[in-house]
């Protein structure tokens, strides 16, 4: 039998044990998007321009990473930094570039953006974008397997439209939805999957490229205020693997929090009274290749 | 009345270069197969020019609940000489 030399009670799970005193310190995170602006005056040089990379696709259609500085081509990954940064000051943003100035992109730049973060080891990884492409389901599913297993982890942005969207529906993710919170730190518990998280995504005041700020809307901002959270856990708490994360973060939510406590019971009395409408459409049910596979008796 | 006022219109048509679509459908209202299937190749077809990655952000005022059958009974509005696109622009706070 395998010894633990110690556990933790769920009791013991509240946000001053998850990450008080902690400011990220130790944690990278990798933030797969349009680029990053590092100079931007409000990331505090949090950024490894060095380490960055872009994926570009070849001449033979084949994506391959570039090491070195790049910019934002739309202000969306600066926009995504910034929330980590202000949550988790202490914390290195790393930029994985894999969409251009539409912020659109290619399958295949996204997988190999992905893959290599993985490979990296990044301790969390920002996802605040997605593919409907369901020839490319099976890709991500296995990607994203990889990196419960390997010790990242993901948070990804649920789509905006009751659209599926991946890799936001897997269970190896933590897929995250805007709630109307203000309070970057009160983040709320969807007891129906897959999107189990709801973060403040509605018009979050957010950092953008040329050294600006603006007012944005959409589950895209949701993500990083949870990446950033879970930066700050990871830091304080290296021995977490990702579900024992995503645990934590749910004992965390601010609706598990208040709900009534039933003792010797995990309480499943949620509030969903601050989820907004797009919200709730962003958690429509989906099928997924894993449903899908259940469903036919075979595997994935 | 004004000239401008009398010439408003109820339904805004499409700009230049824009093609609009309009699905709606009354309370209790269900497609038979051949209307689902129609409606479905119609989706198809937008779904197979939307770009592969997109991000998630809400970069347009959009604020219809579109599904791939289109289960919504609003505007649809395509720009004929790009891709299915719902990108939009951002106002700079001053």
């Amino acid at each position: 039998m395998i010894q633990l030399q110690s556990a933790v009670s769920l009791d013991d799970l509240s946000p001053s044990w998850a990450w008080g005193g902690s400011t990220g310190k130790g944690a990278r995170v990798a933030v797969i998007d349009s680029g990053v602006e590092a100079d931007h005056p409000d990331l505090g040089g949090c950024v490894d321009v060095a380490g960055g990379v872009e994926v570009v696709m070849g001449e033979d259609g084949e994506p391959a990473v570039q090491t070195g500085p790049h910019e934002d081509s739309f202000g969306h990954g600066t926009a995504c930094t910034g929330i980590i940064h202000s949550i988790a000051p202490d914390a290195t943003v790393t930029s994985v570039k894999v969409l251009g100035a539409g912020l659109t992109g290619k399958a295949a730049a996204f997988l190999r953006g992905l893959g290599w973060a993985i490979e990296q080891g990044f301790d969390v990884i920002n996802l605040s974008l997605g593919t409907t492409k369901r020839d490319w389901a099976l890709a991500f599913y296995e990607l994203c397997d990889s990196a419960y297993f390997g010790n990242s982890f993901l948070v990804t942005a649920a789509n905006n439209i009751a659209r599926p969207s991946f890799p936001s529906l897997y269970a190896s993710v933590a897929s995250v939805a805007c709630s109307s919170s203000k309070d970057p730190f009160r983040f709320h518990y969807n007891p129906e999957p897959p999107t189990e998280l709801l973060a403040p995504g509605i018009e979050i005041d957010v950092a953008w490229r040329g050294g600006t700020r603006i007012s944005s809307t959409g589950n895209s901002y949701a993500a990083p205020h949870i990446a950033g959270i879970a930066a700050l856990i990871r830091a304080k708490h290296p021995e977490l693997r990702p579900f024992q994360v995503k645990t934590v973060l749910w004992a965390t939510a601010a609706n598990v929090r208040e709900a009534p406590q039933i003792p010797g019971r995990i309480s499943r009395t949620m509030r969903r009274s601050t989820m907004s409408a797009r919200t709730s459409a962003a958690l429509t049910p989906v099928r997924t290749p894993a449903t899908e596979a259940r469903e036919s008796g075979g595997r994935v | 009345m004004s000239e401008e006022k009398r010439h408003e219109w109820i339904v805004e048509p499409p700009g230049a270069g824009e093609i609009k679509l309009q699905l709606a459908l009354g309370e209790g209202v269900e497609l038979t197969d051949e209307q689902q299937a129609a409606v479905n190749e119609l989706v198809q077809a937008l779904e197979r020019g939307e770009a592969e990655v997109v991000g998630h952000a809400m970069t347009h005022d959009c604020t219809l609940t579109c599904t791939p059958k289109l289960e919504c009974g609003g505007t649809l509005t395509i720009k004929a000489t790009s891709q299915f696109s719902m990108l939009g622009t951002f106002t700079p706070r001053v």
